[in-house]
């Protein structure tokens, strides 16, 4: 069902038809707004995070073609609510002025060091990549919906039928052993 | 790297994960399901055998069990191996006894064993024979069966002692080998209607129901045995033997005691005979914890000795 959605949302969106869009907040706009209002903390900067990411996938499709639909909206609006909630911490530190002037500065520093952080980066997200998947597909999806979609403990406790101690302590015991993992493959 | 580095980081996680994580509820729930619900069905189940269980093995259809405390009893089909097919009939009787001159049964006939028919039966019977008239408690008509009860030759209702029993159902009577032919004496049974002959009540045998320690005899044994899927009770006697019967048969909260009658041989040795084999079906055979065994002298039916055996 919901790949035939998608692929409709897929075909509109070729074509051009703004139709596209309203369907994908139907279909997905619940989700979208939960992931975004988690990690931003407000109804508003979630709506806001929404139409930045309906914006961004109007212009990417085409040419791109997604695999999966709401995956791909999903790390959009996840994305676009990750930069809200930077921005709003630079403003709350006072610094508006300054964390401009660090921006522009950014853009001067050697393009090496940009290259070995996209190296260290790519690497360490091959690494989280291969931990989660010795993982049971119970126990990623719990990380994945803490970590990737920021749900509180009690949310999570609801999705997976257990207690929000039950929960915490899953965590826990998960981070540590990405901990370790990481920690053999030479990354921490 | 900190946090927030991480948190970014992990966007460009594989859209299988991302995917996975969307609906973790239905698919974890779907799969608690598949254990959780076979899991509580087969509990519910073992908990509704565990509680009718033992009913089952007691209840018969169309029966309600008497009373805890009350002569309670139960259909006892002893098969004679040379009327296999005709016991086979489901014939269940509740009779009372009151006396050798008259006679009051209730009768429950299923023909096919799955239907039942009450039926009420009132006999007046003379010094050796009887009849009895037949009708349905519900006013149905059902033709007048003819029972006869038959004294042994050379007893009348003078010098034998009123015999009674007390609900007493498909009481079956088990000859002995070398019975079958025999002369009117052993014609004290009808033909589908057994009346069984215990001492009136009162006279209660010399040491009480579980034996005559007053009698330095030797006592008989009872053993359960199967062979060949053929359920039964084999007694040793000490003593020989001309006729075996089941008087009685009682099931009380699963826990059966059988009454066997012995006809004392003193006089006919060509017929004796120190072993009795009866056989039962199945569930009474394992129900069955007591044994008594009643010895009557056959000229006259008085009662010698009377013993319970216990099995286990």
């Amino acid at each position: 069902m919901i790949d035939t959605d998608e692929n409709k949302i897929l075909m509109l969106l070729n074509a051009r038809n703004e139709q596209a869009l309203r369907d994908a907040v139907t279909l997905y706009g619940d989700l979208c707004r939960s992931v975004a209002r988690e990690i931003t903390g407000s109804d508003d900067d979630a709506e806001e995070s929404l139409n930045d990411a309906l914006l961004v996938m109007w212009n990417a499709i085409p040419p791109a073609k997604p695999e999966h639909l709401r995956a791909y909206l999903l790390r959009l609006v996840r994305n676009a609510a990750l930069d809200r909630y930077r921005a709003e911490r630079s403003e709350k530190r006072g610094c508006g002025q300054m964390s401009s002037a660090l921006h522009e500065l950014e853009e001067l520093l050697p393009s090496a060091d940009s290259v070995e952080r996209e190296l260290d980066r790519r690497e360490m997200l091959r690494a989280i990549s291969e931990f989660l998947g010795t993982l049971e597909p119970r126990q990623r999806d719990l990380f994945m919906r803490r970590y990737w979609y920021a749900a509180s403990f009690t949310d999570l406790s609801q999705l997976f039928g257990m207690t929000e101690i039950n929960v915490r302590v899953t965590l826990s015991r998960l981070r540590k052993k990405m901990q370790n993992y990481l920690r053999k493959e030479g990354l921490l | 790297m900190k946090p927030f580095d991480l948190m970014e980081l992990m966007s460009d996680l594989p859209d299988t994960y991302i995917e996975s994580a969307a609906e973790p509820t239905a698919k974890h729930r779907t799969i608690r399901m598949r254990y959780i619900l076979p899991a509580v069905a087969a509990c519910l189940a073992v908990v509704m055998l565990a509680a009718i269980y033992p009913k089952l093995r007691v209840n018969e259809p169309g029966r309600v069990d008497p009373p805890v405390g009350s002569a309670a009893s139960t259909d006892l089909t002893a098969v004679d191996p040379e009327n296999s097919s005709e016991k086979s009939e489901s014939v269940t009787t509740s009779a009372t006894v009151p006396s050798i001159g008259s006679m009051t049964a209730t009768e429950t006939t299923g023909a096919d064993g799955s239907s039942a028919t009450t039926v009420t039966t009132t006999a007046k019977t003379s010094e050796s024979t009887g009849s009895a008239a037949v009708t349905t408690t519900d006013g149905a008509v059902i033709p007048p069966q003819q029972t006869t009860v038959s004294r042994p030759a050379g007893t009348d209702a003078t010098d034998s002692p009123p015999l009674t029993t007390s609900r007493t159902e498909t009481t079956v009577s088990v000859p002995m080998e070398g019975e079958a032919g025999a002369g009117p004496s052993e014609n004290y049974q009808t033909e589908r209607l057994t009346v069984t002959r215990r001492p009136l009540s009162g006279i209660e045998p010399p040491g009480g129901s579980e034996g005559n320690p007053t009698n330095t005899d030797p006592q008989p044994d009872a053993e359960l045995l199967t062979r060949g899927g053929r359920y039964y009770l084999a007694i040793n006697l000490p003593y020989p033997c001309r006729y075996a019967t089941v008087s009685d048969a009682v099931l009380e909260r699963g826990r059966g005691h059988l009454s066997v009658v012995v006809l004392h041989s003193e006089s006919d040795p060509a017929c004796e005979q120190f072993r009795i084999e009866i056989d039962l079906p199945e569930e009474i055979f394992y129900a069955i914890r007591t044994v008594n065994v009643t010895k009557l002298r056959r000229s006259t039916f008085e009662q010698k000795d009377d013993v319970t055996l216990s099995i286990y």
